[in-house]
């Protein structure tokens, strides 16, 4: 059995004049242990993808549509007490902006204890100090009293993000989620957090669901990757195989434009600006950006192929009797 | 122990001695403003405030101990030298010092200060966050009207209405002055009634100084209080969506945890300037307020200095409520520097 499905997931925001039409059928896996990529440019659904799974959105979002199952029980069909039990102590999360994420009126301990005060109820309130100071070393931040003692302004950035993972841990005990956690950090630092983050997770069994622009991180990081595009899972492979012969031309023209360090080249990026999700483009979302698109793909939208073993592919150059491009 | 003499030792650091030399300074200026204003507008003040027919040898004694036939410069050196020794020259009305004038009319004036103050915490603060839990709600938009109204009608409107309301017609009320005559003789210590009451024991007369408060009060405060609810609002509904609530909230810790802490502190470091500056506004629009409620406070005796053209009582008069601003404003930042660590420590240059 899946640790996580998501099945058809369909979520809307809402303004008061326009409804934007944001995850449009979106389905994802992840068994035990596994460790998915999900990437995309910035504004295709990821963030808000993991933010329905922990049903977080902000009060514009609607989830209109779908499934996700969690160790097979469907969280949104289930009473709010079981998914908060959920939020508490089997899925964790990591914020992409670290000073955001922490409350600048509390000191990082009053934050954190209120945390574990959820997360491991179980636990004697005594015990919650030396936890929290145990997952602070595990984040590699050894002087735990004077981070404890501190409010969020008076950490660095990369400090303040090893304190939100170490948060995330405490909830963690079956499934990660990292929402670009190095997006808003030096790009010195960046490696290191997410090396951490690859290190913790072996470490202590979980799964994970990565966000990250970080190419390279994310196919040292994960065995399989989901590429969104618009709302929509484009493709689906084995991490090695994607990076080495994507087959959606969205995910080819993804990794094109990733900058390389071996490279004097600057990425070409992708021409064209993603849609407009109020009024999302028929049939492929990709269509009026793809080099390749022909007359049914502004028609049908392109149904999941599997191209082989584990490999899915959205478009219909790969559907049967479509015979595109 | 040590910790809290330490938060007064920095608070002292921090806030008073930064603020001293400025608020000298603003004091200053503002004195030597008002002065040359006073003594520029047409007029000759003596016969304003004596009458037209007083003899010429009587105007020019007055001159005389008013200093007025020297030049400007060394009148207000003058009155200089006598601020120091806590004096605020003579009242061409009262005939008294006009320090003493103020010492009886000021505490009457503050009591209704504090009493708005305290007032608008108790409203401001729980209409703001109920406002804010649900908005669009009818609690929401209930509140969102009676702001419209608070901020429409003015000070004095207020005060007219609660009068005709709960004086006239309910008779719940007291409509005028500031205390019941039977209570008269409670012994004055402070100036302010409801605590020499207090201090009295006498507990029918504390309750008959609240009801004579209470009326003064809500027309002085009710707009400002509702209006500082709406932005309590505004800050709880920002601050709801932010990255630390969505980040509470994926570690299950429950709403109200997360919204009457940490949603509320944020919001409420957001209000607290904004509600100094009203209270201290209040000393300027509670002339209006007394001199319809009949409280014997500062007003009427400003009134009167400035249409008898009282040369030192209109300054001593703006001198007072110049430092009812300073004091309001250091407060509002010992409050602000004991709640928001960002300033607290900043200032310490710990960060």
């Amino acid at each position: 059995m899946n640790l996580l499905e998501v099945r058809n997931l369909r979520v809307n925001y809402r303004s008061y004049w326009y409804t934007y039409h944001v995850l449009n059928d979106v389905s994802l896996q992840v068994s035990q242990g596994d460790k998915v990529g999900l990437i995309g440019e910035s504004g295709s659904g990821k963030t808000t993808l993991l933010k329905s799974i922990l049903q977080i959105l902000p009060p514009q979002g609607r989830i209109v549509s779908g499934e996700v199952l969690w160790k097979g029980t469907d969280l949104l069909k289930v009473s709010k007490d079981y998914v908060t039990n959920v939020r508490r102590k089997e899925v964790g999360m990591i914020f992409q902006d670290p000073l955001g994420a922490l409350n600048p009126v509390f000191k990082v301990k009053e934050q954190f204890l209120d945390i574990l005060r959820h997360s491991h109820s179980d636990h004697d309130k005594s015990d919650h100090l030396s936890l929290a100071e145990e997952l602070l070393r595990s984040v590699m931040l050894p002087d735990t009293a004077r981070v404890l003692e501190s409010y969020p302004f008076q950490l660095s950035g990369g400090m303040r993000q090893r304190v939100i993972i170490a948060m995330a841990l405490a909830s963690a005990r079956d499934l990660l989620l990292a929402d670009e956690p190095t997006t808003n950090l030096d790009v010195t630092i960046q490696d290191q957090i997410l090396r951490l983050i690859g290190e913790l997770v072996v470490k202590r069994g979980l799964s994970m669901i990565l966000v990250s622009h970080a190419l390279g991180m994310v196919a040292k990081m994960t065995h399989r990757v989901y590429v969104m595009y618009a709302g929509s899972i484009v493709e689906e492979a084995p991490t090695l195989k994607l990076f080495s012969e994507p087959l959606h031309p969205y995910t080819s023209m993804l990794i094109e434009s990733a900058p390389r360090l071996a490279s004097t080249r600057l990425g070409e990026g992708i021409k064209g600006n993603p849609p407009d999700y109020r009024y999302p483009p028929s049939g492929c979302r990709f269509h009026p950006r793809c080099p390749y698109a022909t007359g049914i793909c502004k028609e049908v939208r392109p149904p999941n192929v599997e191209v082989s073993k584990h490999r899915y592919v959205a478009c219909h150059m790969y559907s049967e009797g479509a015979g595109g491009g | 122990m040590g910790k809290t003499k330490a938060f007064f030792k920095s608070i002292y650091k921090n806030v008073f001695v930064r603020r001293a030399l400025r608020s000298l300074l603003s004091l200053l200026g503002l004195s030597l403003l008002i002065f040359i204003l006073a003594r520029v507008l047409p007029g000759d003040p003596i016969k304003t405030a004596l009458g037209p027919d007083i003899p010429e040898e009587v105007v020019e004694r007055y001159r005389e101990m008013l200093n007025l036939n020297k030049p400007l410069y060394l009148q207000y050196f003058y009155w200089l030298m006598d601020v120091f020794q806590l004096k605020l020259g003579r009242s061409l009305v009262t005939i008294r010092d006009v320090s003493a004038d103020i010492t009886d009319f000021f505490p009457a004036t503050l009591e209704l200060l504090l009493a708005s103050a305290v007032f608008r915490i108790i409203v401001a603060f729980p209409l703001g966050v109920l406002s804010g839990r649900k908005p669009g709600a009818t609690m929401d938009n209930a509140i969102r009207v009676l702001a419209y109204v608070g901020i429409c009608i003015p000070t004095f409107g207020w005060a007219i209405i609660l009068q005709l309301v709960f004086a006239y017609w309910l008779n719940w009320l007291p409509a005028i002055g500031r205390i019941s005559e039977e209570f008269m003789g409670i012994p004055k210590v402070t100036g302010l009634m409801t605590i020499d009451s207090l201090i009295s024991g006498n507990v029918p007369a504390f309750i008959d100084v609240l009801k004579h408060l209470l009326i003064p009060t809500v027309a002085l405060s009710i707009g400002g209080a509702v209006q500082e609810a709406r932005i309590l609002r505004a800050g709880m509904i920002e601050n709801i969506s932010r990255d630390y609530v969505l980040n509470m909230k994926s570690h299950g810790i429950p709403e109200r945890i997360i919204y009457f802490k940490y949603v509320l502190k944020p919001s409420i470091i957001a209000v607290v300037p904004t509600m100094g500056l009203d209270v201290a506004s209040t000393v300027g629009n509670a002339f209006l307020v007394e001199s319809i409620c009949n409280w014997p406070g500062m007003s009427r005796y400003g009134m009167m200095a400035m249409l008898r053209k009282d040369l030192n009582a209109i300054v001593g008069v703006v001198l007072v409520i110049g430092i009812v601003y300073i004091v309001i404003n250091t407060i509002t930042d010992i409050i602000l520097y004991a709640i928001d660590p960002r300033i607290r420590l900043k200032e310490r240059g710990e960060s």
